[in-house]
């Protein structure tokens, strides 16, 4: 064991101080170099590469097609998890085996790892059968793979966050499940969610649903914004494209809101502090006394 | 045995308490309807830029901090720009001399010379379109519709208030029924060739006699006639005038913050002399007492003056020799009162009744004519920012239907009678905090044309673009689009002030 771990600090240190010459040259070399475009590009975007010899980098090529990966996709995967390269081959089966418990199905659970190579590493499977099954609740059976796909963040997220996000959709923004999947709303937190939702809102450009099964209510809730434009666009997208006001306006709105949120907030706990000491109450009514001497115009 | 009272309690049908979410969710508030209004109205006269103003509209407004004169002046002026709050008369100075050319004058703009109007065709627009849908709405029967007229002629003006369910309930019975002029030609005809028998009293021949009037209809004021209050015809000379005096005065502090800061300035404190340290506003409001630009030694008549905000910042300037705070209401009286004794040293015993006058009186009736050199007049209307956000004393109520329809008569009213109040050459002020061209433009107006009709005075219009110009780093204002007489603050989230309209003025 302290064998391989001088040889990989050996290794580690060799490569790590030469980082183009010797390394690029060797790597262009070996039968992997096919699945490669630009290696010196490579090393430069993802330089912990660097660390591993172009035998871990051909015996992982191999092991990843044994195990049915697609080897156009390895020059991705190790940009994206360069851990990869130094993976065992048992333990990558293991780890395509906890995610086949998912039932996204075979191909699907290819895409999603060669998408997100990290998630080989993950360990803490109950959180993400917990917060799938919130998920899946919403959008269907079918369509966890969709979700995850387009908001990998979803499997370290906090259930409870998850919980109140789907509520928000569901009981408030009363939107399609449908538009929930084809979306990268589960990677925005709630708080921007609530913003753009109420932004929106304000301007009049939110149609809230009233009652099931009304034709009119359908007919105005479908001039709604879709909610992927909402989710997926930038700030400044969203304002000036979405919106169709300036970028000042939004970041003027998101600082108030946020401050609005606060106070409501500090409000609630005020009155259930009010209600479990009777001192609050008179702190709390002085307050008030010298407040009503404000005089705010129109 | 059963109790009759008992049977009734466990088959009585359950129903949610008011404050269940179901019931509050299906409820329509008065801010709701305020807001399906705007969005009806203000949509078709500002377009897409509405947006804009209504999510400006339903957020926290922004204050601009007047500091008070009768308190520690300077401590409070030093507190407040150490908050990071700017001086306003500063600002407006260093501004207005960078605008300047190089021979001292303003440097005008085209469009700023350039006055052009373009919002009578979507104000025409939006009547047509107004009473069409009124039309379809009573007579479902669309080949008639275009026969109908309301007769609007008769003098009695009964102030009783229908309810609303009254009124859709005579809508209902006219609904199935023939147009009025149709029935006229057709069932006349009827009755000519009819043979009544001789065995039926007069009183039977009743049921023949076609209707020549529908009961309540004087007391009708359709929707459209409201918007019918925009008129565009100058019957009246009218003048008007590129206004280039204006000046904050040396002894006003108003702060405020730069536009896209959104803090809250500090709550006032009692100074040692007793009063407040200084008065929080909604900013748009110190404009109208400014433009008013007084005199030392005007004689004031502030004609709707509660809450009072502009009454007090007339007293800061120390100018007035005499101003008159007045108001209908004793309630909204006495909150000027509160303000002024709050804010001004001493002010029962050497300003009340000597430099300043608070009273309830009628503003339409107030017979003391050619008195004031300046007369401020901000009317009551439908306070846009108000009805959106408090359903408490909200003029969208459906009881207030009437009195709502009724605003740009009140307001035309007023402004009229107060025009009369002014010496020849004295100044006067109308603003309101509404964005509806009606109760702006469209008042000033009707006002000119009745003070020129009835009384024959003549008024000359001050064009307030160019003083405003500076203000730019702080207010959002409407100009050059959309407006013909005054200026517009509109509200801007990142400079979230207003609605504010206001229009300069001078008596001939």
């Amino acid at each position: 064991m302290a064998l391989k771990f001088f040889k990989w600090s050996i290794n580690a240190r060799f490569y790590s101080n030469t980082v183009n010459s010797n390394l690029v040259e060797k790597l262009s070399k070996i039968s992997a170099a096919k699945y490669l475009d630009n290696i010196e590009e490579l090393l430069n975007t993802a330089p912990d590469l660097c660390r591993y010899s172009p035998e871990q980098w051909e015996k992982s090529l191999e092991n990843l097609k044994e195990l049915g990966f697609n080897p156009n996709k390895f020059q991705y995967m190790i940009a994206q998890s360069p851990s990869l390269l130094s993976k065992p081959k048992e333990k990558i089966e293991d780890a395509m085996n906890n995610w086949s418990f998912f039932d996204f199905g075979r191909k699907e659970t290819y895409q999603l790892i060669e998408r997100y190579p990290e998630f080989l590493d993950v360990k803490n499977f109950n959180l993400i059968h917990e917060n799938l099954s919130i998920v899946k609740s919403f959008v269907g059976q079918k369509h966890g793979f969709k979700v995850i796909r387009n908001s990998p963040n979803i499997i370290s997220d906090s259930s409870k966050s998850l919980e109140e996000k789907v509520a928000y959709l569901r009981d408030i923004m009363k939107v399609d499940p449908v538009e929930v999947y084809k979306s990268d709303v589960f990677s925005l937190d709630l708080l921007s969610l609530k913003t753009r939702h109420v932004f929106l809102e304000r301007l009049g450009m939110w149609f809230k649903k009233k009652k099931k099964g009304d034709e009119n209510d359908a007919h105005e809730a479908k001039k709604n914004p879709k909610l992927s434009k909402i989710s997926d666009s930038t700030d400044k997208r969203f304002a000036t494209k979405v919106c169709h006001v300036t970028l000042e306006e939004y970041e003027t709105f998101v600082e108030m809101y946020k401050e609005e949120i606060e106070n409501d907030e500090d409000a609630v706990e005020r009155r259930k502090r009010m209600k479990n000491s009777n001192e609050y109450i008179e702190e709390f009514e002085d307050d008030e006394n010298d407040r009503s001497h404000i005089y705010y115009n129109k | 045995m059963l109790k009759i009272k008992e049977i009734t309690k466990y088959f009585c049908r359950y129903k949610h308490g008011k404050t269940h979410w179901s019931v509050i969710e299906k409820k329509i508030f008065t801010k709701d309807r305020a807001l399906e209004n705007f969005d009806d109205f203000y949509g078709n006269v500002y377009g897409i830029r509405w947006k804009s103003m209504r999510i400006a509209l339903l957020c926290k407004q922004k204050y601009i901090a007047m500091v008070n004169n009768f308190g520690e002046e300077e401590k409070v002026s030093n507190i407040l720009e150490e908050d990071g709050a700017t001086n306003i008369r500063i600002l407006y100075d260093v501004t207005k001399r960078s605008m300047k050319d190089d021979s001292g004058r303003f440097y005008i703009d085209e469009n700023y010379a350039n006055n052009a109007f373009n919002g009578e065709s979507k104000m025409e627009n939006i009547v047509e379109k107004k009473r069409s849908q009124e039309i379809k709405q009573i007579y479902a029967d669309k080949d008639h519709a275009s026969d109908v007229k309301f007769s609007n002629d008769d003098d009695e003006e009964d102030s009783d208030q229908e309810s609303d369910e009254e009124k859709e309930e005579k809508i209902y019975n006219i609904e199935h029924k023939k147009a009025l002029e149709t029935s006229f030609r057709e069932d006349i005809a009827i009755d000519h060739s009819r043979i009544i028998d001789p065995e039926f009293t007069q009183g039977a021949l009743y049921e023949y006699v076609p209707a020549t009037k529908i009961k309540g209809l004087e007391d009708f004021v359709p929707e459209s006639d409201h918007y019918r209050y925009y008129s565009n015809v100058a019957d009246f000379p009218l003048k008007i005038e590129m206004e280039t005096e204006f000046s904050i005065p040396q002894n006003l502090q108003l702060y405020s913050y730069e536009m896209g800061n959104i803090s809250d300035f500090r709550l006032p404190f009692k100074t040692i002399t007793g009063v407040s340290s200084h008065f929080l506003m909604n900013g748009s409001s110190i404009l109208p007492p400014l433009v008013l630009n007084i005199k030392p030694g005007d004689v004031i008549f502030d004609a709707c003056s509660a809450p009072g905000g502009k009454s007090l910042l007339l007293l800061q300037t120390h100018m007035p020799k005499l101003l008159v705070a007045n108001d209908l209401m004793e309630s909204r009286a006495n909150k000027v009162r509160k303000l002024m004794q709050q804010y001004i040293y001493d002010f029962k015993s050497s300003w009340k009744n000597h430099r300043c006058i608070i009273r309830e009186e009628d503003a339409r009736i107030t017979s003391e004519y050619a008195a004031y050199d300046k007369v401020m007049v901000d009317v009551p209307c439908t306070t846009d920012r108000h009805a959106v956000n408090e359903n408490d004393n909200n003029i969208f109520k459906p009881t207030r239907i009437k009195e709502r329809l009724r605003l740009p008569e009140l307001q035309s009213t007023i402004l009229s009678n107060c025009i009369r109040l002014l010496k020849p050459g004295g100044d006067l002020v109308y603003s309101t905090c509404s964005l509806s061209p009606i109760q702006n433009d469209g008042v000033v107006h009707m006002a000119l044309s009745n003070v020129f009709k009835e009384h024959g005075i003549t008024v000359t219009i001050k064009d307030l673009s160019l003083v405003m110009r500076p203000f730019q780093s702080v207010f959002k204002f409407e100009h050059p689009r959309g407006l013909k007489y005054g200026q517009m603050v509109l509200p801007y989230l990142p400079a979230n002030f207003g609605p504010m309209y206001f229009c300069k003025m001078t008596r001939n």
